[in-house]
């Protein structure tokens, strides 16, 4: 029995040490960001606490469960690396990459967002539920995390459409109440999964205004589960004084009666969390940028800055680039095929990737922008 | 053909005259605008030649825009990060900014003299036409000895635009160019967002060029 543990282990120790290699082979991978390169770190550094936490594995009755779990985190691991891989530029549009940075900057609780596109559905997983199933074989001190890292997988047929990516948020939203513990107060007092889903909706929403409703009335969910995010998420987008707004007449759903959800203790706690973060993306905002990006579009111009009062430009908000996107390709595609002159299907077609194009485009130029005015500061 | 001044520049840019309005987003400082032209960034999208998959490109054959596609590549190099430029190597590369110009002006791109000191060169066709929307494409070839790195956003080119006089401007086209070059439409490559492929062999002429079409 002794022996056979021993082997085991041996085999264990194995497997985790190509797994370190498998590592910094991705590591040398093309990245579209060095968000990417700090997950693998992580990994990397989880993954080397863990070898020699085997190799000094006594031989006592609990060596075979460790070494049972053990086998349980390789696999995840080796999951969490084709995650990342799949997140490198060449699978993944930056867009939804500078998205993900932009709310988890704005949340403000050191999260490294890794995007892939890869499922059906989307999903996260977080590495820090990682690091809690393999505490036991972790030695003290190497339990915590500097940042959490969030890999979050979004439906692949969703790829190269920006406006839907949107979904990002929810999956953010559900980590931020996870993170600040609401999760286990929300699914005790109300024991449903449907109802922590209704929750991150509302947040979302409270990140990206409108278009996150937009995202999920063009998502083909099933009407019944639709019919209730929808009357939840319309019931907030009425509190926020977005049915008062032109620009968005004949977009929204008429108003019915909601599930009484803001009434929630722990919901109320972490959408007022959320409003005092610069992730609140406000009606203000909104009114502010999304008209100008409405017309710059139609001009067939990428959404990506705003004009001042002076005669000066600054970078647009990435959720009012977005706003401005579901507007038009709601309201206005006509106005766009005339413009690209697209008559057939295939004409039309290519006429879509151009206006995706120029969301994209304006996501990344509105980031760049950014950066180099606080460099010039 | 007048050069535009600084002065016109700025009141092109900021004007509220649809007709006159220059677009050259994003901009992020008015210092890019000097005496008749205005600086340019580095795009984050290039494309890259694959060395070994043809040896020929033939702009009459059939299936060529397929084959070009195979024989190059779209990459991505993000904000930050760099590109190693071979010598001899040829790249496309676009401007950061997505330009529009009115109907009534034209620009040239030309090279920063402190890159080509470095032997790189960033523009062969340069032609910017009338009403033309979308970044511009670059061709970027290091001409020197040593390898170049390229940084996206960089200052890399400039733009000296041109009023067009003496010709009646309409929907894209400018008629009455003295050599009948600019009666050409020029909206091949419009509304583009990155580099485009070469879209040489949609010119008409090829079918009489490469004898398939029995009479000119």
């Amino acid at each position: 029995m002794f022996l056979l543990k021993r082997r085991e282990l041996a085999s264990l120790i194995e497997q985790f040490l190509e797994l370190e290699a498998a590592l910094k082979r991705v590591e040398l991978g093309v990245f579209p960001r060095y968000t990417q390169r700090k997950a693998v770190e992580s990994l990397i550094s989880l993954v080397r606490n863990l070898t020699s936490s085997l190799e000094y594995l006594s031989s006592s009755d609990s060596a075979m469960f460790l070494i049972e779990k053990g086998y349980g985190v390789l696999q995840a691991i080796y999951g969490l690396i084709e995650k990342i891989e799949r997140s490198n530029v060449h699978y993944t549009p930056l867009g939804a990459v500078y998205l993900a940075e932009y709310l988890a900057e704005k949340v403000g609780r050191r999260v490294i967002p890794i995007i892939c596109f890869q499922s059906s559905t989307s999903s996260h997983t977080r590495l820090s539920d990682l690091l809690r199933l393999v505490a036991p074989l972790l030695p003290p001190g190497s339990q915590e995390l500097k940042e959490e890292v969030i890999f979050i997988t979004l439906p692949y047929f969703l790829k190269n459409d920006p406006l839907f990516h949107c979904l990002i948020a929810h999956e953010l939203a559900l980590h931020m109440m996870e993170s600040m513990g609401s999760l286990e107060g929300i699914l005790t007092k109300v024991a449903s999964k449907q109802l922590l889903v209704l929750a991150a909706d509302r947040l979302a929403t409270l990140m990206i205004g409108p278009s996150y409703l937009f995202t999920l009335l063009n998502l083909n969910m099933p009407s019944s589960v639709e019919e209730e995010r929808i009357r939840s998420i319309a019931s907030l987008l009425l509190d926020e004084g977005y049915y008062e707004e032109k620009l968005l007449d004949g977009l929204l759903p008429p108003l019915a009666k909601a599930h009484p959800l803001a009434d929630l203790d722990q919901i109320c706690e972490v959408e007022g969390y959320l409003r005092k973060t610069n992730a609140y993306y406000s009606h203000e905002t909104f009114e502010r940028e999304v008209p100008q990006l409405v017309s710059r579009l139609l001009e067939l111009l990428p959404p990506n800055e705003v004009n001042l009062h002076d005669t000066g430009t600054r970078p647009a908000e990435i959720p009012s680039i977005i706003n401005a996107g579901w507007i038009v390709r709601l309201q206005s595609m006509p106005a766009i095929y005339e413009i690209l002159k697209a008559q057939k299907p295939e004409e039309k077609y290519q006429a879509r990737k151009k206006f995706n194009a120029l969301i994209e485009k304006a996501i990344e130029l509105s980031v760049i922008h950014k950066s180099l005015l606080e460099a010039e500061v | 053909m007048t050069v535009l001044s600084k002065e016109e520049i700025l009141r092109r840019l900021f004007t509220s005259n649809r007709n006159e309005k220059l677009v050259i987003t994003p901009l992020i400082s008015k210092s890019q605008i000097s005496a008749g032209s205005v600086d340019l960034r580095l795009g984050t999208e290039f494309i890259i030649t694959k060395r070994t998959k043809y040896s020929l490109l033939d702009p009459a054959q059939q299936n060529i825009e397929e084959e070009i596609a195979q024989y190059q590549e779209k990459i991505h190099v993000p904000f930050r990060e760099k590109l190693i430029l071979r010598p001899n190597q040829l790249i496309l590369g676009s401007t950061l900014e997505y330009i529009k110009l009115p109907e009534d002006l034209m620009g040239y791109v030309i090279g920063r003299s402190s890159w080509g000191r470095l032997g790189l060169i960033i523009a062969t066709a340069t032609l910017v036409g009338p009403g033309y929307a979308g970044v511009l494409t670059l061709e970027l070839v290091n001409l020197g000895e040593a390898d170049i790195a390229l940084y996206p956003a960089a200052r890399i080119a400039q733009l000296v635009l041109h009023k067009v006089t003496g010709g009646e401007v309409t929907g894209g086209e400018v008629t009455g160019g003295e050599d009948g070059y600019l009666k050409k439409p020029l909206s091949k490559y419009a509304g583009a967002t990155g580099p485009e492929f070469s879209k040489l062999h949609k010119d008409k002429e090829w079918r009489i060029l490469s004898g398939d079409s029995p009479s000119l």
